[in-house]
Formats: structure tokens, C-alpha cells, sequence
């Protein structure tokens, strides 16, 4: 009779892990224990904490093990699994009093709640059974046997979900333009083509509950009258293809998929559109053109989608993330889904934590949640003892919060107030070390490869925009740079063809709003505050500390330095120097100084 | 699939095979303690018998394991808490006591007092 199961993350970040092999060697240390009737071993999706991955958990006791390697697998099959003695060295959970706590009580998840990746680190992903048992394909159930289009409709409407792709557009809406079109013939789309730098929900969900985005689809194809969808994903996320071409053979196979589902005359099927992983295909109307296999290329609007979409025909377009909430607003209510979060934006948000802090991965929060909450409680705050300096959301085209924005609300109209945006959910949190010019030039950088070249203002206009910013990391950069990159930063955001365009200036104008010192730093003192702008850099040798040892020259790759050991002290050629930082790292006495 | 009894029908089949995984609330948590004493005294027969019993019986219950839970010389021990926090424990527990606190206790709530481990012992 089996009495332990052992569920094993395979999302991404822990296959890389090798998470793989782990379960392998699970199965192994454990028959080799006599124990292969009593504990099972399964692969499951995302757990959260990717960042101290492969993690594993184990239930019934609910204790995640993190950063287990095969070497650790027979101390926990010994110890836990036989002896009943967890390995505590290797929980993700607190100790409080010496007492295991929970999982849902130690810090990382006290403050979470999950119900977009619900399921996601518990079931088995390519199981169809474990999805139903957890009350799967009820939401569809209930949708055709007791639903009116009209009544689905509404109650997404009530919910107040909102689309949780970037845009935040209400997503009953959406569905009621769909619906009040009276083309015979629609479609629904899930936009899985997630492209915002550090950003990786919308795969975690696919790869641990690709049935919750199926369903969904099925319930939204009902509401508007469509009886075929597409999920479009690209191409660079393989296990989530893979788990959900699992996952609609299973639903066909179960009738689930397919036509008359459930007697009720409805019929609905959908098949994967691989995109190439452009950013821009995240674009509604791109995104449309690259499934009719024309490049992706974004189109005037309107007409929308929802008028004219895929081959021209009543489309809606959903995010990954959106969908998943939707079975369980049908099957808990809208009330429900109401009540949790702020009255203007209800439900939960899943973020994917990245950049300088401790917890990196993936976490869900009510709305409404202080940012505070989310970088410090849940995320462990900045690493090594940095100070935060601030947090980039929205990816390229979302903006920073600094300190003082830290007890804001997350909220889609309270961060877009704030100048930035909630975007698909990345949170890049940047300490005392970053230099902020440098992280807009990134971001512009990443928009100069990501544009697609169609309108002037964002093919030229964005190019024009990094070269500017990176004539100020050079130390070249003047007052009247600055002006240059207000004026054509609204010019690209006044006369851009798409979102991608219309949004691109904004790392720049957050930057030089919330940071106008760091650049003025730039461009008056010609310094970097934080030293990463290697220009404006010098590396320099204080002879008072120096022990004349010559450890910093011959660690110096261009024999920048010199002097005679143990006599003089030795300096640095500012000519010759690559500012490479080596002859910080080999100095024991911690005399050469950045500056 | 074609009618929601269906559905229905693999939910109660499917949610056998995962019970610990799904988040309903417990009527009682059984603990085994499985430490090398416990082992030593038979602990192992009687964590498997609960397991299966507690299945076969259909009983809303957990049946976990932890370490020693008390030092004394009355293994094997069997913790019982219910959903209120309320617990005991029975001490020097072998197959037949634990068919016996299953019969008695999970399914009468009925606690057997002479077989607790008393203060002290």
C-alpha cells in the first residue's frame, strides 16, 4: 500500500538541474530499501524556488526538499523515508522551535496564494487522471451542461480578471466582442510567445498544469461560439511543447477535446502554432500574421482581433496566465475570484522573481500585495548584504520602483501611475551595484535586436535611443543628450505602429526620471556611481596597502601593472588597463580601489 | 466523453490513487514513530497496517511517520492527533492493537485508555 509519494520537479530550470536523473535514483535507492510497494515517484511541474532547484517534494508529510543532488538521495530515502527523520539540512521548510513547519507556513509561501499555478508542483503534468481527481474539467463540465454562452460571459465579466499578458484589458470584455460578432465561423488563441526578459510563468504553467490552460480554452471557445484555437509558443520552450501535445492527445483521447463533448453538440479542438521566438509575435496582431504563416509583423488597429483576427475572422487572444484562472472562476465563482485581490485588480499575479535577490523564481500573490512584501518576505531581500536600489517591472517595456515606491499595492493601475507597468509579471530586482543608465541601455539594446522593422519610429528611432544612452556609458554624453532622448523618446512613443514601439522608450524615461543623478554622474563628473560603466572606470592601486606581493600583476591579463616586488609599490598603466577587475579579485589586502 | 458520470466516475477512481496529495482537510493525523528503537520493536508492520487500513476503510486520516517521538522503553509508539490538536499516544502498539486502535479510535473516536502511554512512563 503506497504511503509516501515523491513528486519531483521537471519544469526547465530542475531538468537542467538534472531532476531527471534524481528520479531515476529515487526509484532506485528506494527498491534497493524494499520500500518500491510503499513510495512512488513522479515528475510534476514548477514548485516556486527555482533558483535553489532541482527541488523535490515530499507528501503526505509536505516537505520540499531543495537543491537535492543524486548524492543526497540515499540519506533521504534512509532517513526520511525509512526512519521517518527528515534531512533537515536539505528542507525548503522553516524549523521553528526545533517543530518541521508546514510548507504553506515557512516564509516562502506564507504569503503566497496559488490559483493560476494551482496545481503546478503537485500533479503529475502529463497525467490527464491526476488533473481530473484534482477537479479538472469540471469548470468545462459545468460550462456546457448548465451554462448559456451569455452567462459564461458574465460571470468572467464579474470576476474582474483582467488579461494578465501586459495590457491588463478586462478579459470578459474581450470575450463579449468576440461573442457579439456574427460571423459563423471564430477562433480563441493562447498567446504562450513569453518574451519579456526574466519572465517564465506562462512555461512554468504549461509544463505543470497544460490541462488548465486546455480547458479554458474549450470554456472561452463555448462563450464566444468558436469550435478551434491555436496556442501560439515558441519554439525555445520544449518541455512545455512536449507536455501539452501530451496533454491534448490525453484530452482527445478522453473526449475532451474533440466533437460533442459531453453530449452537448459543443465541438472543439486546437492544435500548437511554434513560433520562432520573436518578441514582437507576443503582439496580438503579429502574432495573428505569424499563424497564418506571413512574418510576424504587427498590424494597424483597428480592426481588433476580436472584429477581424486570425484568416479574418472574430478572433480573441489570451495569455497563458489569464487562462488558467478561468476554470476556477467557473467552478468557485466570481464572487470568489472577486474578493481576492483589489477591487480594480481581483485575483492573484504571479511574478517571476530574478535579478539580485535571494529567492529567485516564481511566486503568486494576491493583488494588493505591497511590493515590500513581495521583494523582502517572500523574495529574502537583496543578496550578500547589497541595498536595494530598485525593481524593474514589465520587462522592456515597463519601467523602475525605487525604495520609495515599495509599499505601493501591486496593482495594474497603481504601477502604470508610477510610470511602469505590470507587464507579463517579471520582477528584476537591482541593488547598489547597478548602474541604471546601463540597465536602460540593456533594455534598448534587447528592443533594437527585438523590433521588427516595419515603422520608422521604432526601427531607427530605438537604434538612435541605445546609441545616445551608450554615448553616456562611453563617458561622451552631454546635456544635450539628455534632451535628445526626452524629445525622441515621446516621438517613438507618440508615432510607433505597436505596443512594442509605443512602449520601447520607457526603461529610458523611468531611468532618467527616478535616476536623473545617476546620469547627470555621467555625463558632468564622468563617473559610473555604481562602477559597471567600464569607460568611465579607473582601477587604481593605493600605496599605502600595498605589500608590494605582485599577486595583481601577474593576474593582470594585458601586464597593466607594474613595479618591483618588494620594493616598490606596484601601479597601474591607465593606458594599458582593461578595466577587467581581475587585480581586485587577487589582491589580498584590498588596496586596489574602483573608482 | 460523453456525459459528466463520466467525468465523475475517473474523478472518484483518479483521486484514490493521489488522496495525499489533494488538499482536503484530515479528521486525524496518525504518526508512527519510526525511530531505531521503534524499528527495532516492529514499528515498520505497524505503520504498514495502518497504511492499509486506514485505505481499505476509506478513513479520512493521515498516516505519516516522524523520528523517536518520546524516549521511554514502550515502542513501538503510535501518535494519533485529531483535527482539533487533541492527541495521544498509544504505546507498545503491534499489528493487532493497531487494527484494534482503527476499529476503536479512528472510526468510534473512541480512545483506548489502556493501552496510552501514561505521563512518565
Amino acid at each position: 500500500m503506497e504511503r509516501i509519494q515523491v513528486v519531483v520537479c521537471a519544469g526547465t530550470g530542475c531538468t537542467i538541474g538534472n531532476s531527471g536523473e534524481l528520479i531515476e535514483k529515487f526509484k532506485e535507492e528506494i527498491k534497493h530499501a524494499g520500500l518500491e510497494n510503499e513510495i512512488s515517484v513522479k515528475k510534476t511541474g514548477c514548485l516556486g524556488l527555482c533558483g535553489v532547484g532541482p527541488n523535490v517534494a515530499v507528501y503526505p508529510d509536505n516537505i520540499i526538499y531543495k537543491t537535492v543532488s543524486v548524492d543526497d538521495i540515499k540519506e533521504i530515502v534512509t532517513e526520511h523515508f525509512l526512519k521517518g527523520r527528515p534531512v533537515q539540512r536539505k528542507m525548503l521548510n522553516d524549523v521553528k522551535d526545533g517543530k518541521v513547519l508546514d510548507i504553506n507556513h515557512s516564509s516562502f509561501y506564507a504569503k503566497q496564494k496559488r490559483i493560476a499555478l494551482n496545481n503546478c508542483g503537485v500533479i503529475d503534468p502529463e497525467n490527464i487522471e491526476e488533473y481530473i481527481a484534482k477537479d479538472g474539467y469540471q469548470a468545462l463540465a459545468k460550462v456546457l451542461t448548465s451554462m448559456s454562452k451569455q452567462e459564461v460571459i458574465d460571470e468572467v465579466l464579474a470576476s474582474g480578471l483582467r488579461g494578465r499578458g501586459g495590457g491588463g484589458f478586462p478579459a470578459g470584455k474581450k470575450w463579449q466582442f468576440a461573442h457579439d460578432q456574427q460571423e459563423k465561423q471564430k477562433y480563441v488563441i493562447c498567446n504562450a510567445d513569453e518574451g519579456d526578459p526574466g519572465a517564465f510563468m506562462d512555461r512554468s504553467i504549461l509544463e505543470g498544469n497544460p490541462h488548465s490552460v486546455i480547458e479554458a480554452m474549450a470554456i472561452a471557445a463555448y462563450a464566444i461560439g468558436a469550435n478551434y484555437g491555436y496556442i501560439y509558443i515558441r519554439a525555445e520552450y520544449p518541455i512545455a511543447v512536449q507536455r501539452l501535445e501530451v496533454a491534448i492527445d490525453q484530452a482527445r483521447e478522453h473526449g475532451l477535446l474533440g466533437d460533442d463533448i459531453f453530449g452537448s453538440g459543443f465541438d472543439f479542438d486546437l492544435e500548437i502554432r511554434l513560433g520562432a521566438g520573436a518578441f514582437v509575435c507576443g503582439e496580438e496582431t503579429a502574432l495573428i500574421r505569424s499563424i497564418e504563416g506571413h512574418r510576424g509583423m504587427p498590424q494597424p488597429k483597428p480592426p481588433f482581433p476580436a472584429v477581424s483576427g486570425v484568416w479574418g475572422k472574430p478572433t480573441i487572444i489570451n495569455n497563458v496566465e489569464t487562462y488558467a484562472n478561468i476554470a476556477q472562476i467557473i467552478l468557485k465563482g466570481s464572487a470568489w475570484f472577486a474578493s481576492i485581490g483589489t477591487p480594480a485588480s481581483t485575483g492573484t499575479k504571479v511574478f517571476a522573481l530574478g535579478g539580485k535577490i535571494k529567492n529567485t523564481g516564481l511566486v503568486e500573490v494576491p493583488m494588493g500585495t505591497t511590493l515590500r512584501e513581495v521583494i523582502y518576505d517572500i523574495g529574502g531581500g537583496c543578496p550578500n548584504g547589497k541595498e536595494f536600489k530598485a525593481v524593474q517591472t514589465g520587462g522592456p517595456s515597463g519601467g523602475c520602483l525605487t525604495k520609495e515606491h515599495l509599499d505601493t499595492p501591486i496593482g495594474f493601475d497603481e504601477l502604470l501611475s508610477l510610470g511602469s507597468m505590470m507587464g507579463s509579471g517579471g520582477m528584476i530586482v537591482l541593488d547598489e551595484d547597478n548602474c541604471m543608465v546601463d540597465v536602460a541601455r540593456f533594455y534598448l539594446d534587447f528592443i533594437v535586436d527585438e523590433s521588427c522593422g516595419k515603422c520608422t519610429p521604432c526601427r531607427i528611432g530605438t537604434k538612435r535611443l541605445y546609441e545616445l544612452l551608450e554615448s553616456i556609458t562611453k563617458g561622451e554624453g552631454t546635456q544635450e543628450t539628455i534632451d535628445e532622448l526626452l524629445n525622441l523618446s515621446q516621438v517613438i512613443k507618440d508615432t510607433s505602429l505597436c505596443g512594442l514601439g509605443q512602449t520601447a522608450p520607457n526603461p529610458v524615461l523611468s531611468t532618467l526620471r527616478l535616476f536623473a543623478d545617476e546620469y547627470q554622474a555621467h555625463i558632468e563628473d564622468k563617473k559610473c556611481p555604481a562602477g559597471v560603466c567600464k569607460e568611465l572606470l579607473s582601477y587604481i592601486i593605493d600605496p599605502e596597502l600595498c605589500r608590494k606581493c605582485g599577486l595583481c600583476a601577474k593576474q593582470c591579463p594585458v601586464g597593466a601593472i607594474s613595479g618591483e616586488l618588494g620594493k616598490t609599490a606596484f601601479v597601474i598603466d591607465q593606458e594599458k588597463c582593461i578595466k577587467c577587475g581581475q587585480c581586485v579579485k587577487a589582491c589580498h589586502f584590498k588596496a586596489i580601489e574602483r573608482r | 466523453m460523453k456525459t459528466v458520470e463520466e467525468l465523475n466516475q475517473l474523478r472518484t477512481k483518479a483521486r484514490n490513487k493521489m488522496e495525499m496529495r489533494l488538499d482536503d482537510g484530515h479528521d486525524y493525523f496518525v504518526v508512527v514513530a519510526m525511530g531505531t528503537a521503534g524499528i527495532a520493536a516492529g514499528a515498520r508492520n505497524v505503520l504498514l497496517k495502518l497504511v492499509e487500513k486506514v485505505h481499505e476503510l476509506k478513513i479520512n486520516a493521515l498516516v505519516t511517520q516522524d523520528g523517536q517521538i518520546e524516549v521511554t522503553g514502550q515502542e513501538p509508539l503510535v501518535k494519533i492527533v485529531d483535527s482539533t490538536g487533541n492527541q495521544v499516544i498509544y504505546k507498545k502498539v503491534d499489528v493487532a492493537m493497531a487494527e484494534e486502535i482503527i476499529a476503536k479510535h479512528l472510526q468510534n473516536n473512541q480512545v483506548i485508555e489502556e493501552y496510552l502511554l501514561q505521563e512518565g512512563q
